[in-house]
């Protein structure tokens, strides 16, 4: 149908990437308020069993390409499939999560189809028959409301961990829906060579406990110890982009403006004041505790608990209570 | 190699400066101090090092009004050789509407590359997306997320791509590219006043971006701005160390940290 919203699966090793059911329960939402249907579209080497998933999660229509050349995922080779399944049946939505593959095809497509594009979308919602898309600007600090209506389909991507996960039902199935579309090896000038995990292996995007120091921290040390509390709440080790400049902790546990963007369930700030740019990371976590020795700090403003307190104090505190109540 | 890479000025963000003004249709940067875009820093450092071992010139291009010369000025103390403005004293936000520009400009001046370096995102409107649009348009293959290169040979670059969940990838990609640099990548060099003085002995070339406008149409319009929540600020765990810790994880038992 023309007034579709379509959701675009993101997959690896075969596996459904969890965030992109998000996208299905949000795409529903959309497509109740215009009346229509959500359906997903795939693109990958088969594609048959990550349909089968999608189904659970409210889909009763899958659009997909599948061949070898899909391999692994290629922005080109990804984006031209994209772009064909678009053209051809113009949805009125699609949707793309705000990852960098997401990103990347989003945008490709974007470009082939001379469509508008609202990337890192953290609102959605059908108003008075009009699409619109809240995004955050400035360092995140402020939000501005788009639309997007002189093309469709409408594309936006949406920023993991905006909205809630849908139910799963594995009763449920539907109709896949396969095009053909061929593109030469010879005629990809990208060749995926490996992969490797990174050197603290980390995945602060989604982790639901993240302990994060700032300048407050003072040496590396701190880092150890902030890392241990994260250990024992099962959670990943965050930084200010100070202590990271500082060089006591790796670049790739910097939260922020330029670093990872996070909304854990609980984030606790140890020794960070508060720095437009780290908050414009971490602002939307669900809980902020802050842990600071100067009461003015601008981090008490943004966070839901606070303990002015030494950090080297409270933290080996808090690492003692969780072991015992934890028995780890 | 030939390196085009884009720098943008971008307003340094204190929020209380930044007024939401024309009832929520647009935001007032009068006031507020402007500087070089973070990501496009580590950009410029990135294609500089690449042409000190390669040879050959990196051209910075920034897109804005009279003012972005400032930016340009800072490139070419790096080690830009050229510095060329599109000057235009429109904003443009709509990511597509830059791609085009860009598209445009770089047809019609034939300005020659081997690949286009951009930052992932610009600090102001975040789209993340110049890059991607871009090589599309252009028919290129694109490298995002760049947080290393490992090897810049005469026809392909290696790569390496920083990819969510803590996963990196490898990649080889056929020169000419476009690729997005991630913040991180390295340490760009210090920027001294002297050296921007210097720098501005250099001539930058301005162009109009009213000569580059052919199919140029912004899709994306912003309807409403809103300032950013007011928080209440925090509940304060007062008293001794003990008590304060022991009310923290009382607090955090109820949020289903543990049973």
């Amino acid at each position: 149908m023309a007034n579709d919203v379509w959701v675009y699966i993101e997959h690896k090793d075969g596996d459904i990437s969890p965030m992109s059911y998000e996208l299905l329960g949000i795409g529903k939402t959309l497509a109740d308020g215009l009346g229509s249907s959500v359906c997903a579209f795939i693109i990958g080497e088969k594609v048959d069993d990550l349909a089968k998933e999608a189904f659970y999660y409210g889909v009763s229509k899958v659009y997909a390409i599948e061949g070898d050349v899909f391999k692994g995922f290629r922005p080109d080779a990804y984006a031209k499939a994209a772009s064909s399944l678009l053209s051809k049946y113009t949805p009125e939505i699609a949707l793309f999560r705000a990852t960098s593959q997401g990103t990347d095809v989003a945008a490709a497509s974007a470009a082939q189809l001379q469509f508008g594009l609202c990337t890192d979308s953290i609102g959605l919602a059908i108003d008075g028959g009009k699409f619109k898309m809240t995004r955050a600007a400035f360092g995140g600090n402020y939000t501005v409301t788009v639309v997007n209506e002189k093309a469709k389909p409408q594309i936006a991507t949406v920023r993991p961990k905006s909205f809630p996960m849908p139910a799963k039902d594995t009763s449920k199935s539907g109709e896949v829906v396969k095009e053909t579309f061929s593109i030469a090896e010879a005629d990809l000038n990208t060749k995926i060579l490996d992969f490797m995990k990174s050197e603290v292996a980390i995945n602060l995007v989604e982790a639901d406990i993240i302990v994060s120091g700032g300048r407050g921290v003072g040496k590396p040390e701190g880092f150890k110890m902030l890392q241990d509390l994260a250990k024992v709440l099962g959670g990943a080790l965050g930084a200010s982009r100070a202590a990271v400049d500082s060089g006591w902790v790796a670049y790739e546990h910097q939260v922020g403006q330029t670093g990872k963007t996070v909304k854990p369930k609980i984030y606790i700030a140890c020794g960070i004041s508060g720095a437009i740019q780290h908050l414009a990371g971490m602002r939307t976590s669900d809980c902020i505790v802050a842990i600071n020795k100067d009461p003015d700090a601008p981090i008490f403003k943004n966070a839901s608990y606070g303990i002015v307190g030494d950090l080297n104090q409270v933290v080996p505190k808090l690492i003692e209570k969780f072991k015992s109540k934890l028995g780890r | 190699m030939n390196l085009i890479v884009f720098t943008k000025r971008v307003p340094a963000t204190q929020e209380e400066e930044l007024r939401i003004t024309g009832e929520g249709k647009a935001v007032d940067l009068s006031k507020v101090p402007f500087k070089v875009n973070d990501w496009d820093n580590y950009s410029v450092e990135e294609a500089v090092r690449i042409v000190e071992k390669t040879g050959g010139a990196v051209t910075a291009v920034s897109i804005g009004d009279a003012e972005s010369d400032e930016v340009l000025r800072r490139a070419i103390a790096m080690g830009a050789k050229d510095g060329f403005l599109i000057e235009t004293g429109d904003v443009l936000h709509d990511p597509g509407a830059r791609a085009t520009l860009i598209q445009n400009f770089l047809k019609k001046e034939s300005v020659p590359f081997d690949a286009i370096f951009t930052g992932v995102q610009s600090e102001d409107d975040q789209f993340g997306a110049v890059g991607g649009i871009l090589a599309a348009k252009l028919g290129l293959p694109f490298v995002s997320m760049v947080i290393s290169i490992d090897a810049f040979e005469s026809d392909h670059v290696i790569a390496r791509r920083e990819l969510e969940g803590g996963l990196q990838e490898r990649v080889k990609v056929i020169l000419p590219c476009v690729i997005s640099i991630q913040t991180g990548i390295n340490e760009p060099r210090y920027v001294s006043i002297m050296g921007v003085r210097k720098a501005s002995k250099v001539e930058r070339k301005v162009f109009k971006a009213a000569d580059y406008q052919e199919n140029m149409v912004s899709k994306i319009e912003a309807v409403k701005w809103v300032y950013p929540p007011k928080k209440g600020g925090a509940t304060i765990l007062s008293g001794e160390l003990e008590g304060a810790c022991k009310e923290l994880l009382g607090i955090l038992k109820e949020k289903g940290v543990y049973q």
